[in-house]
């Protein structure tokens, strides 16, 4: 497997009135082409911004600190503006959240796919651009894609919206997706829908794909890799299966045990106590310490780094033994 | 029937979009006619709460299941049909004679963020409908009752003089509770009263009801999209599909062997954590809007199983067994 996305300690800062606070802090993760990573945590765990840092779209007062995000080789925290734009939402695209937000209103689905199309290869005609457009409008299964192409976001529901933002991040043939919770906005029966559309895609075309996500059950039906967040740090990864199956890190645990599982009608649920600290506020030590139900005395002081635990995960916990250093473990 | 706490009646609540006179008229057939365009959003819906029982209401945007929850409260008037509160009908009082049902159907809604005052300290928020409610209550009184809320809600008495700006969002849905809990109700309506928090806080918030309901034998109608949260928690489940209910019944059958295809399509496409995605089935088409609602079962362009009854005659809710309706003319005949 060749690799395609190397996230090397990223460090995300944002400079607030009364100091910078560090929102995601040591981040690193490898992506293979066409590999499906699933990023999860709740609100505020960092998830969606190492998703915008991956592209180097973090804005003011946000920065990268430090780390490296390299793909194909190339550290695109560093880049120039104009090298990245050949980049970005060229070989990497983007799906947000909102369909509904990320579409011009007052402007037909037709000029926006040929607009994007002929912004990155400006010697493309408008005739072999609208080609492509319905090619790839057909890909993500819209019928009649001649007379959608004329339509404007309004005529289309939430899902098809969804599908356009698809097509349209499908326009470049990019070698990565990066979806910032793309179904959460949408019913579960169309969610059903997108998710299979995404692994279609990804099969189909080779793509390799970050689903951002606060879902654990999404991930579970999507991605091979999972990377668990917490409080801007990754806190386990590992294979999907292995990690819903087996949590390693007591945060995990918690979160998979705090969902409603099929059968246990009625029954008190898992929960964690408290709740994710603010960035300003991040405790010393492992920052899940204080909710933390294993907690020991070297968690209140020092940070775990990933280690191996017994299956083959790699958990940022106490309660593993450090013996092989992460540098050299690879996923 | 009389031993219902809360029961509806061929209930319909439709809604007027169709703006001023102007905007009504239309040229047709040779003369200008006035047109109303109604959003039928909840059509002849039947059922009863039994008292201490979860009734979860399920269904996708837009299937009428919050106005469902809105009409019952009193908060939209039917257009038509009836709503008892303990054998005794509610839909037609004024506000005057609601007061008393007031205290005992209370509503937790949604957004946390929305539904608390931001200018209002969360003693004055839980205070309001106390004094309201209860008139005669002494100062000491209202403050014991305040702080007694608070603690059988899992938050510090002392916070009662924060504003809502200072709490996150689960330590708010557990002042809305607390708003509703205050006049010591029997009935609540929560209309997604998790949906908008994380994972972890939804645990704390659905324990929290649970145990609530435990302690002081509430009775809920839990109005929600999440099905494995529904699945949880619920005694009853009526699923609903564009404004009408397509299929009522115990939860524990009703989530191993669906029956109507529409909730059989609806339970298939729920997210498991085991990752099987190899028996979902997926539905043709979208959901028709409630402005136009399709002739005879409203599912029919979708349903797999459709022909020309279908086409032609609404479905009524039959009793398949007990504990178990569903309004389905495949199942009726024993197509499905």
């Amino acid at each position: 497997m060749t690799t395609l996305l190397e996230v090397k300690d990223l460090v995300v800062k944002f400079a607030l009135r009364g100091g910078d606070v560090t929102a995601t802090n040591g981040v690193s993760f490898d992506l293979a082409r066409g590999e499906r990573l699933g990023l999860v945590g709740e609100s505020g765990a960092g998830k969606s911004v190492t998703g915008f840092s991956i592209i180097n779209l973090i804005s003011q007062p946000g920065y990268i600190a430090s780390g490296a995000v390299n793909f194909h080789g190339e550290n695109l925290a560093t880049m120039s503006a104009a090298r990245l734009r050949t980049i970005r939402g060229n070989r990497i695209s983007m799906i947000f959240q909102d369909p509904m937000m990320t579409l011009n209103p007052v402007l037909t689905i037709g000029t926006q796919m040929i607009e994007t199309l002929m912004t990155h290869n400006p010697q493309m005609g408008k005739e072999r651009a609208s080609g492509i457009a319905l090619e790839k409008l057909r890909k993500v299964h819209i019928p009649s894609p001649e007379k959608r192409l004329e339509q404007y976001p309004h005529e289309f529901s939430g899902g098809m919206r969804q599908r356009i933002i698809i097509a349209i991040a499908l326009l470049t043939d990019p070698e990565l997706i990066i979806a910032d919770e793309p179904t959460t906005a949408l019913d579960v029966t169309i969610q059903a829908e997108i998710m299979d559309l995404l692994i279609e895609l990804c099969e189909t075309e080779g793509m390799g794909m970050i689903l951002i996500t606060h879902d654990l059950a999404v991930v579970a039906q999507v991605t091979q890799t999972v990377a668990v967040m917490y409080a801007g740090r990754v806190v386990e990864k590992g294979p999907t299966q292995d990690v819903i199956a087996r949590p390693q890190h007591p945060y995990t645990q918690g979160l998979i045990a705090a969902l409603p599982q099929s059968g246990g009608h009625g029954r008190r649920l898992n929960q964690i106590p408290g709740m994710m600290p603010t960035l300003k506020d991040i405790p010393l030590g492992c920052a899940f310490n204080p909710r933390c139900p294993q907690v020991m005395g070297v968690c209140r002081t020092t940070t775990p780094v990933l280690r191996r635990a017994d299956n083959g995960v790699l958990a940022a916990c106490h309660l593993y033994p450090l013996s092989i250093p992460t540098e050299q473990v690879r996923l | 029937m009389s031993a219902n706490i809360l029961t509806v009646n061929k209930l319909y609540k439709h809604f007027d979009i169709s703006g001023g006179v102007m905007d009504q008229l239309r040229w047709r057939d040779g003369r200008l006619q006035r047109h109303k365009t109604l959003v039928r959003a909840v059509n002849n819906l039947s059922f009863g709460l039994l008292p201490g029982e979860t009734f979860s209401v399920v269904g996708e945007s837009g299937c009428g299941k919050s106005t469902l929850g809105r009409t019952i409260m009193g908060l939209y008037p039917p257009n038509s049909g009836e709503i008892f509160y303990r054998g005794a009908r509610i839909d037609n009082l004024n506000h005057k004679q609601l007061l008393p049902y007031r205290k005992k159907m209370q509503m937790v809604f949604q957004d946390p963020y929305a539904s608390l005052n931001p200018r209002k300290t969360i003693r004055q928020t839980l205070e309001a409908p106390l004094r309201y409610h209860y008139p005669q209550l002494t100062t000491a009184e209202v403050k014991d009752r305040v702080e007694e809320v608070m603690l059988q809600v899992g938050s510090d008495p002392q916070w009662v003089t924060r504003l809502p700006h200072e709490f996150s969002g689960g330590q708010r849905q557990r002042m809305s509770i607390a708003r509703a809990l205050i006049v010591d109700p029997e009935f609540i309506v929560a209309d997604e009263p998790i949906s908008a928090l994380d994972v972890s806080i939804q645990a704390q918030i659905l324990n929290l009801m649970m145990d609530l309901q435990q302690q002081h034998q509430l009775t809920y109608l839990f109005i929600a999209h999440d099905l494995s949260v529904v699945e949880h928690i619920s005694d009853r489940v009526g699923v609903m599909y564009l404004g009408t209910m397509c299929e009522l019944s115990d939860t524990a059958p009703l989530f191993e062997t669906p029956r109507h295809p529409y909730t059989q399509a609806l339970l298939s496409a729920i997210p498991r954590l085991s990752g099987d995605r190899s028996r979902h089935t997926r539905l043709k088409g979208e959901v028709p809007t409630p402005i136009n609602l399709p002739s005879g079962c409203v599912f029919h362009g979708r349903c797999p199983f459709a022909d020309q009854r279908c086409i032609a005659e609404v479905p009524p809710l039959i009793l398949l067994e007990a504990g178990r309706q569903v309004a389905c003319h495949a199942v009726e005949e024993g197509r499905i």
